[in-house]
């Protein structure tokens, strides 16, 4: 048995509690009510003999004290809603999507009255409730009354962003794994889509202390503003950013997806222009358009996209996929390079040649390539001797973020003439005092690494991750891959193709801290052009475990309060009776 | 409330229920005035007894001249002389009889002294009907003469004035009830012996084993007629209950007790120890025993006493 409102520790003090001021006031002394009698010679004598008989005398009426601490017991007990069968010691937590998906018709008003009935059968103790809007957000912690549920889900609005679930459950099965703690059961509400593959991942993930199941109403009401023209009515599905693909750096281009005929205009907002000519232009692919080369210091901070021809009245009108916003990524500064003078003179040629790069006459504060350590500089990259080398790390193994840059460069293995493959070795150290050290040869004959094509990209990647610098990520709402590789925690779907979790804050192979991304889309089969194939939930969907609420009820045991308030009403009963027929004061 | 009103006593309908009703004593004693009781003297009654060999000086009147001429010798004819009975009344008229007492739903009741007063006027109805002499000796801790012996039906209203009058004392030490003390005082008015009829609930501090005892050094025969209450034995569970502080009408002695069900049987073992003194008592000393309930009628009551309408004294 569980308890819904209160911690079993809780309510054993409360009993404890109970007990100590029922017995202080049986204590107390009574008012006795007077009563003139003919006699108590009677009443004399059988209290002589009672007391005779009476074993103790301390305590005045044990029966009472029995009968009224059972009864206020059971009433706290019943407060404390307890539940039998409800799966003890795991904790649960529901996910309610508060993606721009759930603006559709009554979604979010239906979804919220679903959560309320699951948490309703849910231990109160061990659950907690989590809104998944573009920050997912902690409703009720575990233990709160769902008393205040309608209080803080008031305000709460679908926001415009893809869905945020599947990176919280990712985060679920990491702190799951890493705590080590309870076993949890996490029941995903909504509409966001989920490849069947992801509970499998996240109980592999987890090591099996995470099992997920979404939680639908036996039928579902139909959707009154499903859109079913997309003709009339176009809407924007997807909007993403990509650096620039000319090599601009402080350029990106701009991913704009969107179903109906007419191209979206855009716009950048505060301080940017109007940017509908550059869409027009755009570049048109499968889906959608590329506008290229879109400078950032125009866009200013946000970028807003606008379907043009939106019908915003009618019944074919579906007014939330009519506009989408992107936070533009931050601007880029160049970083200052201070060179050794005996370094050899292709990485000073890199540098050059790097936009987001410039050669600092003073290593103050600037990211120092040499052989030796330079006072005051933001970080190192030393080329050294092997054996000098503190740690050996192989980059193939890509057990560091910079690990991951350099097998994304192809340079993870490399070829010295005559000898065979051999793993290049670098001693990467992040933190308040970035470090890089490779072997110094490397960069001589035979290896010659300063010959490879990828070594311009290899010295403006090292001294992006040394100074801690943001890299403009290849960034899609609405579950579109616009790059492959593994940035962080992904899905596989079922031909084997890795997604990054796209959607969310991206956890960059830099060293420094980077701010993530969020854009204000709608999914395709919302804005009525179908499912895309290429949609994360598009892929096995069928394979994640549906429950409706009657099983959840099952899973959640049974509500023992009312039989518990009927116990109690049979012992006031009894209690009674036993008061009427005189075997108790 | 206290007293009981003279219609209450003197109520025709009453009066009547009991003309059916009589005293009948086995022998008076000697020293009577003619009445209807038989008694031990020989005399000029109706009822021929004995014969008696003729000694000088008797009267020749009771000479059987029938046996002096078959046999030859003079005996004289003897019959039963009657006498009255003297009824010795003594109502109980201590605190105990008088508290006041809650009924069901909380309604009072009357003091059971009332019901012991008309029980007191029932008797001495019936015993001036038939020409007994009667008196009142109400009692607490002290006896006292409210009405001297006296004969004549034409008492009654006498009888029913006076026993109107009486009431509790309001000296508290008069409240009390000492049996013992009473009866030895009734005992030195050296009275001509006769039925004392002892009406009370019997509620002593010194113990039924006292009351007993005092009982039974009277020289009278005894009827008693005990005022009981249908709670008495059990008290009713919704009156008595929880944490009571009981005060005793008569000593005001103050007794703090939470009624339970243990203490309930304790106290009903109690009472029984007492009634069952009270008794056994009875049946030694071969005297009447009335267990009166206060709250039902009297004279319903007091004629199961009267088997045939006769009790015999």
């Amino acid at each position: 048995m569980s308890f819904e409102f209160l911690s079993p520790a809780a309510f054993g003090a409360g009993l404890l509690g109970l007990a100590a001021a029922l017995y202080a006031l049986h204590r107390l002394r009574v008012r006795h009510r007077e009563v003139i009698v003919p006699t108590t010679i009677f009443w004399k004598q059988a209290m002589d003999e009672s007391m005779a008989r009476k074993l103790t005398a301390s305590f005045r009426h044990p029966r009472a004290y029995a009968f009224v601490l059972a009864i206020l017991g059971l009433l706290l007990l019943a407060l404390a809603g307890p539940k039998l069968g409800a799966g003890k010691g795991r904790s649960y937590v529901v996910l309610l999507d508060g993606s721009a998906n759930m603006v559709r018709g009554d979604h979010r008003d239906r979804d919220l009255a679903l959560t309320l009935d699951v948490l309703d059968v849910l231990p109160r103790d061990r659950t907690q409730f989590v809104f998944a809007g573009a920050t997912p957000y902690l409703v009720l912690g575990a233990g709160e009354s769902t008393l205040l549920f309608e209080e803080r889900t008031q305000d709460l609005q679908p926001e415009a962003s893809p869905e945020t679930i599947t990176q919280e459950l990712l985060r679920l099965a990491r702190s799951t794994a890493a705590s080590g703690g309870k076993a949890t059961t996490v029941y995903v509400i909504g509409d966001v889509k989920l490849p069947g593959a992801l509970a499998a991942h996240l109980a592999e993930r987890s090591g099996d202390r995470l099992q997920i199941a979404r939680v639908r109403r036996a039928a579902i009401a139909e959707e009154p503003n499903a859109k079913t023209n997309t003709a009339l009515d176009p809407g924007i599905v997807a909007l993403g950013v990509a650096p620039a693909a000319s090599g601009e750096w402080g350029a990106m281009d701009l991913w704009i997806e969107s179903v109906g005929n007419n191209r979206p205009s855009i716009a950048g907002l505060n301080e940017g222009r109007n940017l509908e000519a550059s869409a027009a232009d755009g570049v048109a692919a499968t889906t959608g358009w590329w506008v290229r080369d879109l400078g950032l210091d125009e866009l200013g901070d946000r970028i807003r996209v606008t379907a043009t021809g939106a019908v915003t009245e009618g019944p074919s009108a579906f007014p939330h996929d009519n506009q989408a916003e992107l936070i533009a990524p931050i601007t880029r500064g160049t970083i200052p390079v201070w060179l050794g003078p005996d370094v050899p003179g292709a990485f000073r040629d890199a540098v050059a040649a790097d936009p987001g790069l410039i050669i600092s006459e003073l290593p103050g504060n600037a990211v120092v390539i040499s052989r030796t350590a330079a006072p005051g500089a933001r970080a190192h990259w030393l080329l050294q001797e092997a054996s000098s080398l503190d740690a050996s790390v192989v980059a193939t193994g890509g057990k560091t973020s910079f690990g991951t840059i350099f097998n994304s460069l192809g340079l993870g293995y490399l070829e010295s003439g005559d000898a065979d493959a051999a793993p290049i070795t670098f001693a990467a150290q992040a933190g308040d005092a970035p470090a890089l050290s490779m072997d110094g040869a490397l960069f001589a004959a035979p290896f010659e690494l300063i010959e490879a094509r990828a070594f311009p990209l290899l010295v403006g990647f090292s001294a992006r991750w040394l100074a801690g610098t943001e890299t403009m990520l290849p960034f899609a709402a609405a579950g579109h891959e616009l790059v492959s590789g593994d940035f962080g925690p992904g899905l596989t779907d079922a031909s084997g193709r890795l997604y990054p979790a796209t959607g969310a804050g991206l956890v960059p192979p830099a060293a420094g801290d980077y701010e993530g991304l969020t854009a204000s889309l709608l999914s395709r089969s919302t804005s009525g052009a179908g499912a895309p194939a290429d949609l994360i939930g598009a892929t096995n969907s069928s394979a994640l475990t549906e429950l409706r609420l009657s099983d959840l009820k099952r899973a959640g045991g049974q509500d023992l309060s009312t039989w518990i308030l009927f116990l109690a009403l049979l012992l006031l009963l009894a209690e009674w009776h036993t008061y009427r027929t005189g075997r108790m004061p | 409330m206290a007293t009981l009103a003279f219609e209450e006593l003197f109520d025709p309908h009453f009066m009547e229920s009991l003309h059916r009703l009589r005293l009948v004593a086995g022998r008076v004693p000697i020293g009577g005035r003619f009445a209807e009781q038989r008694s031990k003297a020989m005399g000029h009654g109706i009822e021929f007894r004995d014969f008696r060999p003729y000694s000088p000086g008797d009267d020749l009147r009771a000479v059987d001249w029938n046996i002096y001429r078959r046999l030859g010798r003079v005996f004289l004819r003897l019959f039963e002389e009657m006498e009255d009975l003297p009824v010795y009344l003594m109502p109980d008229l201590s605190a105990s009889a008088y508290v006041s007492e809650a009924g069901p739903s909380n309604s009072e009741l009357t003091p059971r002294a009332h019901a012991g007063l008309r029980c007191a006027m029932a008797l001495a109805a019936i015993a001036l009907g038939q020409h007994d002499s009667v008196g009142v000796f109400p009692f607490s801790n002290d006896v006292r003469v409210a009405i001297r012996p006296q004969s004549g039906a034409g008492r009654l209203v006498t009888f029913a004035k006076i026993l109107s009058t009486l009431g509790p004392d309001d000296d508290s030490d008069s409240r009390q009830t000492d049996i013992a003390q009473s009866l030895q005082k009734f005992g030195a008015m050296n009275l001509r012996a006769g039925l004392l009829v002892m009406i009370s609930d019997f509620f002593d501090p010194a113990g039924i084993e006292a009351v007993c005892k005092a009982l039974g050094r009277t020289r009278h025969q005894l009827l008693l007629v005990q005022l009981v209450r249908k709670g008495d034995r059990t008290p009713d569970p919704v009156q008595m209950s929880g944490d009571l502080r009981l005060v005793d009408a008569e000593t005001g002695d103050a007794q703090n007790l939470s009624i339970t069900k243990e203490l309930l049987e304790r106290y009903t073992e109690s009472y029984d120890a007492f009634e069952s003194g009270l008794t056994d008592f009875a049946t030694r000393r071969k005297c009447g025993l009335l267990q009166l309930d206060v709250d039902d009628p009297v004279v319903d009551q007091l004629a199961t006493l009267f088997e045939g309408g006769r009790y015999q004294v």
